[in-house]
């Protein structure tokens, strides 16, 4: 019966498609971290020269970073302007911290990452110019290792999830046979 | 004499002041009986100890509120926009002026440089001074150093120079705010003048970016923030004073630029801390403009009944008068304190 064959083998195709897609998708999560983790250490680098040699003060500097800088350091610092110019008493531990949780969600950053950005928050504010900046540097040397790291998942695991997605696909269509 | 309390929904504390203070110590500070808010004069936040109030007539702590260091930084933070990095000025002179032109003294440990402090390091005490305008408060003391109408003679062109004597927090800023705006803003018989104030510590104009918060009158410009010495020479190369105003006198070069200023027939009118004259004197810098004959009048003020009651006028040669500016039993009298 070939039409039969014809349903079984469009079947067999839209399979593969579907899982070979699940697999660019997974691989695509782990390209977009270290390019997140670039931009966050480049916002911090500016937050450094606005702090050392601007003196700028903080709500200002945060607001001068995201028109610079892309997603999520972007959304990060307007959201942590957005909260510490509201005028609702809030401190700048509080305004980051918020911050990054509502950034979070639309992120590709890991756990660790969090807990890196939270730990600088922790910092924020309320110390002087060689404080923030030791506090900034720290933080960035953290990313940065976590950037190095994430490109090596990049490319490893991008590459193994792009396989992967399409070869399950073969694997389910000839089980399935 | 103006009255010195405030109502008790004052704005200066409502908005300027409360909402700078972390949650927990402005809820404390709302539950007090309102007539203790009328008359604030600092509040003082130390870590570790209850917020303690100096109010008119005595001072209140708030056992329910015992300063967490959390408060603390949450307080820090909000006076200093979470930006005490930009500050290091203000560090270093040891306090940070607020919009509204009150003042929080910090209390830390001092990081030295070359012998001179460079900056604060682990804060553990704020205190906040309100600062509030009481429009009249000066009205005594420029009738003793500008006399017109009954009992003197033809009136006099333009004030006399004067320097305002109290111990702390009788008034003396307040009195020199307010003869600036009277004096700036000028009355029958008495023509306006042109008033700069040299605000080295921002207390006097309480100005904020440049911007004076408090009223100082039309004619009035302000330096703000700097050093008095060399703000009463600027001035009196460019700005044109009729009257200078500068407080808390008292460094060598101050003496040589008020002589300046007085010789080149400006009104200086400014402020020392002290009892009375003899102990005034005991300051090298003071003794010398006392010995050069600068000032026409010293004032003494009190706190009672209320800061900026003037209690004793001295004419230049240190001669009390009475409240017509007439010589007291041929100067017998010995002077104050």
């Amino acid at each position: 019966m070939p039409w039969l064959i014809a349903f079984k083998l469009a079947g067999g195709l839209l399979v593969i498609g579907a899982s070979t897609a699940l697999g660019f998708l997974l691989a695509a999560n782990f390209e977009r971290r270290p390019r997140e983790l670039s931009e966050l250490i480049t916002a911090l680098g500016l937050l450094e020269m606005e702090i050392t040699y601007g003196g700028t003060p903080l709500a200002e500097a945060f607001a001068g970073i995201a028109a610079r800088t892309g997603r999520p350091a972007r959304e990060i610092m307007l959201e942590a302007h957005r909260r510490l110019t509201g005028g609702a008493g809030v401190t700048a531990m509080e305004a980051w911290g918020r911050a990054v949780d509502a950034a979070w969600g639309a992120t590709s950053l890991g756990p660790g990452d969090r807990i890196t950005l939270l730990d600088f928050g922790a910092s924020l504010g309320a110390s002087d110019r060689e404080d923030q900046v030791k506090h900034i540097r720290l933080a960035v040397e953290r990313l940065r290792k976590a950037e190095a790291e994430a490109r090596g998942d990049a490319v490893r695991l991008g590459r193994l999830w792009k396989n992967l997605g399409f070869l399950a696909g073969v694997m389910l269509v000839i089980v399935s046979l | 004499m103006a009255v010195w309390a405030a109502p008790s929904n004052d704005p200066v504390l409502t908005q300027q002041i409360l909402p700078l203070l972390a949650d927990r110590l402005r809820q404390a500070l709302s539950s007090v009986a309102p007539g203790v808010l009328e008359t604030l004069e600092e509040i003082r936040v130390r870590v570790g100890r209850p917020l303690h109030l100096v109010v008119g007539d005595g001072e209140v702590f708030l056992p329910q509120a015992v300063v967490t260091a959390a408060d603390f930084r949450a307080t820090l933070e909000l006076i200093t926009g979470s930006s005490l990095y930009a500050l290091e000025e203000e560090l270093r002179n040891g306090y940070i002026t607020l919009p509204g032109g009150h003042r929080v003294g910090l209390a830390g440990r001092a990081v030295l440089e070359n012998g001179r402090v460079r900056t604060l390091k682990h804060l553990s005490g704020l205190n906040f001074r309100v600062s509030r305008e009481f429009p009249g408060a000066a009205t005594d003391v420029l009738d003793v150093i500008w006399p017109i109408g009954a009992g003197s003679s033809a009136p006099a062109e333009r004030p006399m120079s004067a320097l305002i004597v109290s111990p702390p927090r009788a008034g003396k800023t307040t009195v020199l705010r307010d003869l600036a705006r009277l004096l700036s803003t000028g009355g029958p018989g008495r023509p306006g003048l042109k008033v700069v104030i040299v605000d080295e510590r921002s207390e006097i104009a309480g100005c904020f970016e440049g911007l004076p918060q408090k009223d100082v009158g039309p004619r009035t410009d302000v330096l703000d923030a700097c050093p008095k010495a060399a703000g009463m020479m600027m001035a009196l190369r460019s700005l044109g004073p009729e009257v200078l105003v500068a407080d808390e006198i008292g460094r060598p070069e101050d003496a040589a630029a008020i002589h300046e200023a007085v010789n080149a027939g400006v009104t200086v009118v400014s402020s020392a801390h002290g009892a009375s004259l003899e102990e005034i004197r005991r300051r090298p810098a003071i003794r010398e403009i006392i010995a050069g004959g600068a000032f026409g009048r010293y004032v003494f003020l009190g706190r009672r009944p209320a800061p900026g009651t003037v209690v004793a006028v001295l004419d230049g040669a240190g001669r009390p008068l009475d409240g017509a500016g007439r010589p007291l039993d041929g100067g017998q009298q010995p002077c104050p304190g």
